[in-house]
């Protein structure tokens, strides 16, 4: 028999209060043609370590949960290797290297995860930029925890069905709060959530399942990807006519009235004439 | 045979009314509307930028976890020259996909969706019928007479008060208008207000036009 969950969301998240700045993780679509852009999330547990791109240094002491960009990178392959952060070089890595292709124009996220046997590894995700109707979000559910497959719930329904490690799933929904959590898949007890997730308009909120179901430190990471929203199709703000605009119908009527009173008269006095003749 | 005149009376009156009359923006349009440049739209031979691996202290790091940007509602709207001194209220986007606009005339819907008064870029757009069955002529109705350099204040949910000045007033009729630029999230900042005017179009049930006023903050 399912649990039912909760259908309703009424827990008020902690909210960040922006004064015009963009967040550093809220990213837009990058607009050259001839680079890439690239984000890392550190999706495995208790480890800090470093990450070099072609060689070079280009995070340093980068801790579990984190996530860091977006980098500007030349498109085509780049090599990532991840080190534990005490490492001189990238002589050794405990992640890689690994090949990755970065599309012209496109946003991408590498992430350093363990896979579905608890293995380091790494995986490349391209970040859905496509835009979205006035109104809606995005939501892609990245599964890049040591766990099997899972169902995505959301507000007390399934909207993911047995996602696997390393793999993602886009839903469009409307903006605005989702009560998420994620089971087993075929399950109903949650292992993770359920917790309020805020969907944001014209944006794409990207969900990692990340951590190990065994050491029991199973947790959820957010990215935010903005600029996709489109302006409403209209505002439709004049289906009511203003009585001035329809005054002129009134004096018109009347008028009418009037002219065919007249002309009522004027045949009642000439069909009086003739009967008087 | 008598009632053809005071009808074609009726419908002289009904066409010949309400033209509206299309105003330029004041400045150049994209001015106007401080739409931002798009990378590499500069004319002229584009080079190749040279692009290297940043820096490890350049790499901005924040911890993954929900930090959704909240943006400060405006609550009111004052237009003293025209006489409009009205609540704002936040409003989304309705089914079909236009923006969603309190009932009653008399309040006005700001897009929440958009930005805000507080933020440094992007456009607040506020918009209200310019009639409804409680509020037979709106407040915003009179936006039609706006003039460049009327002063526009409004307050939000922090407590403060911004200051506008008139840049441009226009009516588009809405089959032509592209909205996209007046909803900008990331030119420079402007309120934008929005009702309805021109014709009433009977076969419709609307009018033929959207009145949009454009105020920049004042220093």
């Amino acid at each position: 028999m399912r649990k039912s969950l909760p259908a309703a969301v009424t827990a008020a998240m902690s909210l960040v209060l922006v004064a015009g700045a963009v967040p550093a993780f809220a990213q837009s679509p990058a607009q050259e043609t001839n680079t890439a852009s690239l984000s890392v999330l550190h999706a495995v547990p208790d480890t800090p370590v470093d990450v070099y791109v072609n060689g070079e240094l280009t995070l340093d002491d980068f801790a579990p949960g984190q996530l860091a960009g977006p980098l500007e990178l030349p498109a085509g392959d780049i090599e990532v290797a991840i080190t534990a952060s005490d490492a001189q070089d990238a002589s050794s890595p405990v992640i890689g290297p690994v090949d990755l292709t970065l599309g012209a124009g496109t946003m991408n996220t590498a992430v350093a995860h363990l896979d579905a046997e608890g293995a380091p590894t790494a995986s490349a995700f391209v970040d859905d930029t496509s835009g979205l109707e006035a109104g809606q979000g995005r939501v892609t559910v990245r599964h890049v925890a040591a766990a099997p497959a899972v169902d995505v719930w959301a507000n007390g329904e399934v909207a993911v069905q047995s996602l696997t490690n390393p793999n993602e799933e886009s839903l469009e929904v409307p903006a605005g709060q989702v009560q998420a959590a994620v089971s087993l898949a075929g399950e109903t007890d949650p292992v993770l959530g359920p917790q309020d997730l805020a969907v944001m308009e014209g944006a794409n909120t990207i969900v990692y399942a990340w951590g190990s179901a065994a050491d029991g430190n199973l947790a959820l990471a957010t990215q935010t990807v903005q600029g996709m929203h489109s302006a409403p199709g209209g505002v439709p703000t004049g289906d009511t006519q203003l009585p001035a605009d329809s005054q002129g119908v009134w004096y018109v009527l009347g008028a009418g009235v009037l002219a065919l009173g007249a002309g009522a008269a004027f045949l009642l006095q000439r069909r009086r004439a003739r009967t008087n003749v | 045979m008598f009632l053809v005149l005071p009808l074609a009376g009726l419908f002289l009156y009904l066409f010949c009314m309400g033209e509206g009359v299309v105003q330029e923006p004041i400045d150049g349009r994209a001015a106007v509307l401080g739409v931002a440049e798009t990378p590499g739209s500069e004319s002229g031979a584009s080079t190749q930028p040279r692009v290297v691996v940043p820096h490890p202290d350049e790499v901005p790091v924040v911890t993954a976890t929900p930090g959704a940007v909240v943006e400060v509602p405006p609550v009111s709207l004052n237009y003293p020259s025209l006489g409009i001194d009205m609540p704002v209220v936040p409003t989304g986007v309705t089914e079909d996909g236009q923006m969603e606009i309190p009932g009653d005339a008399a309040t006005a819907g700001w897009y929440r969706y958009g930005k805000a008064p507080a933020d440094a870029v992007g456009h607040t757009v506020i918009a209200a019928h310019n009639g409804s069955p409680a509020t037979p002529v709106g407040p915003l109705n009179a936006i039609g007479d706006s003039r460049a350099g009327d002063e526009i204040r409004v307050a939000d949910r922090a407590g403060h008060e911004y200051t506008y000045r008139v840049m441009s007033v226009e009516h588009v009729n809405k089959n032509e208008l592209n909205l996209e630029p007046y909803f900008s999230r990331d030119a420079a900042p402007r309120l934008v207000l929005v009702t309805c005017g021109g014709e009433w179009v009977p076969e419709a049930n609307t009018y033929s036009d959207n009145v949009i006023v454009i105020a920049e903050p004042s220093t």
